[in-house]
């Protein structure tokens, strides 16, 4: 198994439910994902792709099944699985700098200079989080993961609260740093033409206990126009094709 | 010429005490005209503060040496309260055992109200400065340890797995995600906790024989009919406490959570 490949075997997960029962979360879920993939998890709100990435992550896990990466076998959270939060998550007691080079042992500052460069946020090194606008502020939260040099990229909804322009604009940015870093990207969004957008495979989610129902390869070469018609014609058949998903079309802001 | 922005600033800071002089002269009008009551006004009471600062004796000591009696006795029981507060708090974030054990013990002694502690305090430490200091540290010590407990266990679980995710050590979490987190709501207790000790340094001076401080100048007063020495302690009593929390908790929020953008104002 190479390094950022990543294994999903019959992962299920419930929870205690209210009255006796379980709740089903996740149901037998198995995914293969290649190593420097970028894969984005498609799903109707409360479907359980946080959860998903949370498994990933290591901060849950599952009821059955193992997860692997790279080789081994997920039992808790770790640096070569970094996650970038819906809300960022930055701490507002340390500086962008600080954040950035929280998970940092040594080389700390050269290793945060070319981060805040590779973002384009280096007249902010001094600034503390609640003085950033909110795209920069997932700007330096992704910052801080790639500063852990991770095999997988965890994204969870990171440009869901940020308005059009912007996120069309992280979104490129996005895409520039992978060609930089090289990780395996994880993303989860409800966003039909941002997974398209983004991904080398979009995977959709059904309504919870979630399982894959579809697994649409996206196989058009970077850079990519928004506008080309290839890129439509598989956001159409997305919008087709998964029903839990039409009442996500055109809802941009949250 | 002062401009429309510095008059607004200005009115801030003086209507009040308008209101306060006003509100003070027509009572002591009042009083005499109804009750034939001699009430202080506030003229004799700022004649008898300058005969005081310029070093009249107020029952036996001067303004000042009243005031720093108060000042050390409130300091010294706001620090160890504060203190043991704090341990207690840590103790109960490190262990969920403790907790369980203690945190139930502070909210009960969260309830006692300042002065029910007078006859443990004697008994506890006899009748001298210790018994008043006594009291003080234990109307600090709960709202600490409970704003300590309440902002750590409120702490936003995201914190916790970027936490987790970089590595840490649970020391190095506790210190540098948890800590820094609850201080908001650390910082909430120890401003509670300031008022409250700040009321029973006042009050333990009045009903523990101090022979010293501005509680006991004030008790004083009413058996020599020297209301004014009364008013003068009071308006000291409260100038101190606005000054504590003014400029004590003001700056410590101005150069962190406020600086943090962790307080939302």
């Amino acid at each position: 198994m190479n390094k950022g490949e990543v294994l999903l075997e019959h992962v299920t997960l419930s929870w205690k439910g209210a009255d006796e029962g379980r709740l089903s979360v996740l149901d037998d879920l198995t995914l293969h994902i290649q190593a420097r993939e970028f894969v984005c998890i498609l799903g109707p709100s409360g479907c359980g792709k946080t959860t998903l990435l949370h498994l990933l992550a290591g901060f849950q896990r599952p009821s059955s099944g193992r997860i692997m990466v790279s080789g081994k076998e997920v039992s808790g959270p770790g640096p070569e699985r970094a996650m970038v939060f819906q809300h960022s998550a930055l701490f507002p007691w340390f500086t962008v700098a600080g954040n950035i080079g929280y998970g940092l042992k040594q080389g700390k500052r050269g290793k945060i200079e070319a981060l805040l460069r590779l973002v384009g946020l280096e007249e902010f090194a001094d600034a503390h989080p609640h003085q950033l606008s909110g795209g920069m502020r997932q700007k330096v939260s992704l910052a801080r993961a790639l500063a852990l040099e991770p095999d997988v990229l965890l994204m969870d909804e990171p440009f869901a609260a940020i308005d059009t322009f912007n996120r069309e604009r992280l979104q490129d940015e996005l895409l520039r740093i992978r060609e930089a870093m090289g990780c395996t990207i994880v993303f989860v969004t409800h966003n039909i033409q941002e997974a398209v957008y983004l991904s080398d495979r979009t995977i959709v989610l059904s309504q919870r206990p979630a399982t894959i129902t579809l697994e649409q390869d996206v196989a058009l070469p970077f850079p990519r126009r928004r506008t080309d018609q290839a890129l439509w014609q598989i956001s159409q058949k997305l919008y087709g094709r998964c029903g839990c998903c039409t009442e996500n079309v055109g809802n941009d802001s949250q | 010429m002062l401009n429309r922005c510095q008059l607004i600033k200005l009115y801030k800071i003086l209507s009040p005490f308008f209101v306060i002089v006003i509100a003070w002269k027509c009572l002591s009008w009042l009083l005499l005209l109804l009750k034939g009551v001699i009430f202080p006004a506030p003229e004799d009471v700022v004649r008898e503060f300058v005969a005081y600062v310029q070093g009249a004796p107020i029952f036996g000591h001067s303004l000042a040496a009243q005031t720093w009696a108060t000042i050390k006795r409130w300091l010294l029981g706001y620090l160890l309260g504060s203190l043991t507060g704090l341990v207690v708090g840590l103790l109960c974030a490190v262990s969920q055992w403790l907790a369980m054990a203690l945190y139930p013990v502070v909210l009960m002694l969260q309830m006692v109200p300042g002065l029910a502690w007078i006859p443990v305090a004697i008994l506890v430490v006899g009748i001298g400065p210790e018994t008043s200091i006594f009291m003080i540290a234990l109307a600090t010590l709960p709202p600490v340890t409970i704003g300590l407990m309440d902002g750590i266990r409120g702490v936003p679980p995201e914190y916790l797995y970027v936490s987790r995710m970089c590595g840490d050590s649970s020391f190095r979490r506790f210190f540098m995600t948890q800590l820094p987190a609850a201080l908001p709501s650390v910082m909430t207790g120890m401003r509670l906790a300031l008022a409250n000790s700040w009321r029973v340094v006042v009050a333990a001076e009045m009903v523990v024989g101090t022979g010293v401080g501005l509680g006991y100048v004030i008790l004083q007063s009413r058996w020599d009919m020297n209301y004014e020495a009364a008013f003068v302690c009071i308006g000291v009593i409260v100038f101190l406490g606005l000054v504590t929390e003014r400029w004590g908790f003001g700056r410590l929020e101005k150069y962190t959570v406020k600086r943090w953008g962790m307080l939302n104002e």
